[in-house]
């Protein structure tokens, strides 16, 4: 399946002439002119070939389209041409870790060669001189590796049209992007975190206030409103110490969470960090972006599929936000908001802690390499949520790293330990959260933070 | 920009390795390098024929020139010290390296127009040379056929110049003709 990317018709090119043509005609005219002057018709001659083949080439440049009936106009110096098509699409879904992509172009009659750049992951490019011809469109198909989740640039191309003989040669065309949003895999999370006050008369989960639930809160003396069914006999009879003394059996009430995914999206960092400095979506290994994508939306997954209510900000770009709800539905435009997302930079990601819901619990995506999502998460945690920071940043390999740039990963990451260590000590939980998508590990410090509060271990990084 | 800042940078936009995946569709390929060498092979050849004069120097300093440096446009100064360069020569209806300096700079022009539009690391499907070059041979063997004639037409004991010279003005005359009845044609 393949999505069409753009209006097939493009802009009439801009001719230049091509230098072929100018030397041509210069040889010849040098090799007639000597001939005649020195009487040498042999040189003269020799001339004649190459203003045949400038004639020949002038002759069939690519002309003016032209109104029915009528002569075209030759394709002077910006002079408009016969519509070239070009047609760029690729996959709509990933296959096997690779998209593939389609160049389809039609070319007006005259032009002999097209010059096609194409760019995968838009980097590095690779040209391609293909012949052209008006009634065989040039149709060239290639596959991308998609590497990482999110917005991705898949191809980028651009063309440029040789006239007959490199007559005349067009400008490069507009660069073509071809964009997709891939998916992140992930698995649904099943030990859930709760914020420190669930909210709602009804949910999934226990809250601390008695009523209508599952589990047993207590026993109590039977009050006017208490229903008979909740009488407990047996507790009854043990403990009534006058006649008429009734005991009931209470349970806890259930309630349903409300949950905030917070995404750090001011860098995007490979496993490899010799790529951190650079634009490498080759070799960079999976990105902190692609783990808190897959991380976001298995959290949001959790929870939505028992019912709480999740809402998500993006860190990056403050208006960028899902306010908490529930359902399917919601669950799609929360994880389509999730996939959508993409680095914004470290110098535009807001320090300011986006709106949250009262009683909600955060998770604060991040990489936590610098201030702003350790500012924001302690001041959500300082207002009385639940903040659980989810460290993202892949396990760095340094392999390929100079002295001094291994030197200066080590500051950074000794100062984010200082800043984690500061994130502790501001109330917020850490779990650390790696590219793989099982991980035992992971399962067991979630379950450790799911516990209630009062059987809770330290944090689990 | 210290290192640590660059650390921090995100995606900067700075080129990388290309994970090479194979483009179908474009039929068999050659590097744009290889059709640069050619045409540097080939100017050099012609130009060894003429070593012992200017000419031929001029000829192989344009040639490398246009081979090696970004100014593709040199080898147009090499094929017209090679057009010169047979001036210094006696005209002989039996020698072949006239015939051979026309083949040549046909084959020359017809490489060197694409080379002038080709980047350096591109690859050149075989197919685009298929008609240009169909295009040289029909050009240069009525050439040839031409040049055996001026060439005997010098060298004959009787011969003078002018004959000779009249041969390159029809020749001119009739190329210029048919140029303007085809332009006129077009309207």
């Amino acid at each position: 399946m393949s999505l069409p990317e753009s209006a097939p018709t493009q802009p009439p090119p801009r001719w230049r002439l091509g230098v072929a043509q100018v030397g041509a005609v210069i040889v010849g005219l040098v090799a007639a002119v000597g001939g005649i002057v020195s009487g040498r018709a042999d040189v003269v001659v020799m001339g004649l070939p190459l203003l045949a083949l400038a004639a020949w080439a002038w002759d069939r440049r690519p002309h003016a389209a032209a109104p029915q009936g009528q002569q075209p106009a030759p394709a002077a110096e910006g002079a408009l041409l016969a519509p070239l098509e070009v047609e760029v699409t690729a996959d709509a879904a990933a296959l096997e870790a690779t998209l593939g992509y389609r160049v389809r172009m039609t070319t007006p009659p005259g032009v002999e060669a097209v010059q096609l750049r194409v760019l995968e992951l838009g980097i590095r490019p690779r040209t391609h001189v293909l012949p052209a011809h008006p009634d065989r469109p040039i149709d060239v198909r290639g596959r991308v590796p998609a590497p990482h989740s999110g917005p991705q640039r898949i191809v980028i191309v651009d063309w440029r049209l040789i006239g007959t003989g490199a007559a005349v040669v067009a400008d490069v065309s507009e660069p073509r992007p071809v964009d997709r949003v891939i998916d992140p895999a992930f698995d649904p999370i099943g030990a859930l975190p709760l914020p420190h006050r669930l909210t709602g008369l009804t949910g999934a989960h226990d809250s601390s206030r008695p009523g209508d639930g599952g589990d047993f809160h207590d026993l109590a003396p039977f009050r006017p409103g208490d229903r008979l069914r909740r009488i407990d006999w047996k507790a009854t009879a043990r403990l009534a110490r006058d006649p008429g003394e009734l005991y009931v059996r209470r349970t806890q009430a259930q309630a349903d969470a409300t949950v905030f995914l917070v995404l750090d999206t001011g860098d995007d960092l490979g496993t490899d960090v010799e790529t951190w400095a650079r634009f490498d979506p080759a070799g960079s290994g999976p990105t902190s972006l692609d783990i808190a994508r897959s991380a976001a939306s298995a959290i949001a997954a959790g929870f939505v599929r028992v019912g709480d209510r999740v809402g998500f900000a993006d860190l990056g770009r403050p208006g960028r936000m899902v306010p908490p709800g529930a359902g399917t539905r919601h669950l799609d435009r929360v994880l389509r908001t999730i996939a959508a997302t993409g680095p914004v930079g470290a110098f535009h990601a807001s320090r300011r802690p986006p709106l949250v819901t009262n009683g909600a619990a955060v998770f604060m995506l991040s990489t936590f390499l610098d201030d702003r999502a350790a500012t924001a998460a302690v001041r959500l945690a300082a207002a009385g949520h639940r903040v659980i920071g989810i460290d993202v940043l892949p396990s760095p390999d340094t392999t390929h790293l100079s002295s001094e740039r291994r030197l200066a990963h080590r500051l950074v990451l000794m100062q984010r330990a200082s800043r984690l260590a500061r994130l502790r000590a501001g109330g917020v939980e850490l779990l650390a959260w790696g590219a793989e998508r099982e991980a035992p590990g992971r399962d067991a410090d979630l379950m450790a933070l799911a516990r209630p509060r009062r059987a809770r271990p330290a944090a689990a990084r | 920009m210290s290192v640590i800042e660059r650390l921090r940078m995100p995606r900067a936009g700075r080129p990388a390795q290309n994970p090479r995946t194979a483009l179908d569709g474009t039929g068999r390929e050659l590097p744009a390098l290889a059709v640069r060498a050619a045409l540097g092979v080939l100017l050099i050849g012609l130009a060894l024929i003429h070593v012992h004069d200017a000419f031929g120097w001029i000829a192989i300093a344009a040639a490398l020139s246009a081979v090696l440096s970004p100014w593709p446009a040199l080898a147009w100064v090499a094929m017209a010290s090679l057009a010169l360069a047979e001036l210094a020569e006696p005209a002989r209806a039996a020698a072949w390296h006239p015939y051979a300096m026309l083949a040549g700079l046909v084959l020359a022009h017809t490489l060197a127009a694409r080379v002038a539009v080709t980047p350096i690391r591109a690859h050149v499907a075989w197919r685009v040379f298929a008609r240009p070059l169909a295009v040289a041979a029909a050009v240069a063997v009525p050439a040839e056929a031409l040049l055996a004639l001026a060439l005997w037409l010098r060298s004959a004991p009787h011969a003078t110049w002018l004959p000779a010279v009249a041969i390159g003005a029809i020749a001119l005359l009739a190329l210029a003709a048919l140029l303007f009845a085809r332009l006129l044609r077009r309207g």
